[in-house]
Order: structure tokens, then C-alpha cells, then sequence
């Protein structure tokens, strides 16, 4: 019988089938606690996942800080848009968030539909 | 030649300072930006904490009470570090981020960093960190359980 799969690795396992959603548009994307805690994450060896995880919340923390402030309601998404590409910060319920970095041109509205998949997966494996 | 070590006040400085930097940037950009400053301190006593297994509770205690506690940075009174089945309980009390604080959540992001860090260096892979108990909360003491990720 197969061992059951830990929770990091069923987390990557969103990811994984996020990336293969999404074609090439995903250079890559990690789960995050918010406090900035790495949960699981599919980056190259040259990203420095920790810092980026803490960055992804910080940013997540900042839109909330904006919203509040300007009465704006609940913070659905942040992006970052770059020359080379998209930074997305989407927050999973109330227990953590999905950080997506986008190549240049990569299908916006295909991630939001597919991110809102996989947000609902990321909740029931936290729980 | 110049030094940055203040030859009157010396290295420490009030909870009360410390408390306004904490909660004013907790207060702009949320807890990561805190916790991950915590991670970093944490990181930092690789060389301290050098040689120690992750199955030596006390060794660890011992050497974090040290380095954090009155004889170290003041930063809190390391009470008890034990192993879980998931990674580990962190006791402490007189935390520096929970001084002179009322909350109506745990507050302890600062610390519970620390902690996360450090015992990333012990034990060689990631941990996620949880208050279960906090003293500006309400409890006797600030109480943290630890994950390993795996």
C-alpha cells in the first residue's frame, strides 16, 4: 500500500498541477503561511524562497493595510507588475496565501480561474 | 577611529522602543515582515548552536537560555524547549514582545521568529511556528509548537 502523502507534499502536488494548468506561463509559485512561512513551493534553486515567502505576506499585508484604511472591503488578489512579468498574491481563506510569478504575457484570467481551484484544495489540505 | 558600540548607553535599549518599532511596522505591513526579521536572529546563532542534535531538548534549552535569556540579548526567559512527534513546544515567559502589552491575539511575532530560526539551524529543515499561548493574551506564559515540514 502506497504511504500516505504528507501535507507539504500534497501542497506541491497543487502546485505542480498549477503549473501544468497554466502551460509555460508559470515560472513559479509556492503556498505560505501568513506569517511568511514557506508551506510548500515550486521556484528554481536561484530564488530564495524563504525571503519571498516572507515578502509575498508582507505584500499581502500591505494591500489589507490599503484596503482597510480606504475602506475598501476584503483584499481578493495583489499583483505586482513587472517588464518581465506578473507577481501574483492571493489569499487562501483566512489560513494562508498563493504566491504565482508569471512569465511576460502569461494568461491573467486563466490563473485567477485556476488559482480559485486550487485555493479550494489548499484549504482542505490545511484545514 | 569610530566604533557603533555606544560607549554610554551600551548594547541594550527599553522594551518600550522596541514595542513602537514592533507594532508600528506589524501595524503597516502585517506579522511576516516581523516574523521573518525573528527568522533571521534566529539563523544568526548557527555558530552557538553548532554541534547540538535535534533530540537534545535540554542542550538546546540550556544553550538558547543562554544566548536570549538575562545573561544573553534579554530578549525572554527560555523556560523549556521539548520534542513533539511534529517538531517541538517552546515554553518562555518575560518575552520582550509580550512586555508592557495587552492583546486580544498572541503578539509574540518577533520571538516566535526567533525561535522558528533557530531551530531551522538545529535541525537542518522548515519549520512552521504556531502561539498557542501568549502572556499579553492572557496566559502564564508564551508557549509556541513548532512543525517540522516534511
Amino acid at each position: 500500500m502506497a504511504a500516505t502523502a504528507t501535507r507539504t507534499e500534497q501542497l506541491n502536488q497543487v502546485l505542480d498541477a498549477l503549473a501544468l494548468n497554466l502551460g509555460g506561463d508559470v515560472n513559479g509559485s509556492a503556498v505560505v503561511s501568513l506569517d511568511g512561512i514557506v508551506l510548500a513551493a515550486r521556484f528554481s534553486g536561484a530564488v530564495n524562497v524563504d525571503r519571498l515567502s516572507a515578502i509575498a505576506a508582507t505584500t499581502l499585508g500591505v494591500s489589507r493595510r490599503v484596503a482597510k484604511d480606504l475602506s475598501m472591503g476584503d483584499t481578493h488578489e495583489t499583483i505586482v507588475q513587472c517588464d518581465n512579468g506578473l507577481f501574483i498574491v492571493i489569499p487562501v481563506e483566512d489560513k494562508c496565501l498563493l504566491a504565482v510569478s508569471l512569465r511576460k504575457g502569461g494568461n491573467l484570467g486563466m490563473v485567477r480561474l485556476e488559482a480559485g481551484d486550487c485555493g479550494d484544495r489548499i484549504s482542505g489540505i490545511i484545514g | 577611529m569610530t566604533t557603533t558600540v555606544r560607549p554610554v548607553l551600551g548594547d541594550f535599549m527599553s522594551t518600550t522602543c522596541f514595542r513602537y518599532l514592533r507594532l508600528g511596522a506589524e501595524d503597516t505591513a502585517g506579522r511576516a515582515l516581523i516574523v521573518a526579521a525573528g527568522k533571521s536572529r534566529g539563523h544568526s546563532l548557527a555558530d552557538v548552536l553548532k554541534g547540538l542534535k535535534p533530540d537534545e531538548d535540554v542542550a538546546i534549552t540550556a544553550k538558547l537560555s543562554e544566548v536570549l535569556g538575562a545573561e544573553g540579548t534579554r530578549l525572554c526567559l527560555v523556560n523549556e524547549i521539548k520534542q513533539t512527534d511534529v517538531g517541538y513546544e517552546v515554553h518562555i515567559t518575560e518575552s520582550a514582545c509580550a512586555s508592557g502589552v495587552v492583546a486580544d491575539a498572541p503578539i509574540c511575532a518577533f520571538t516566535l521568529g526567533v525561535f522558528i530560526g533557530a531551530m531551522e539551524v538545529v535541525t537542518g529543515q522548515r519549520i512552521y511556528g504556531k502561539e498557542v499561548e501568549c502572556v499579553a493574551f492572557g496566559g502564564n506564559e508564551c508557549f509556541y509548537n513548532l512543525e517540522i515540514l516534511v
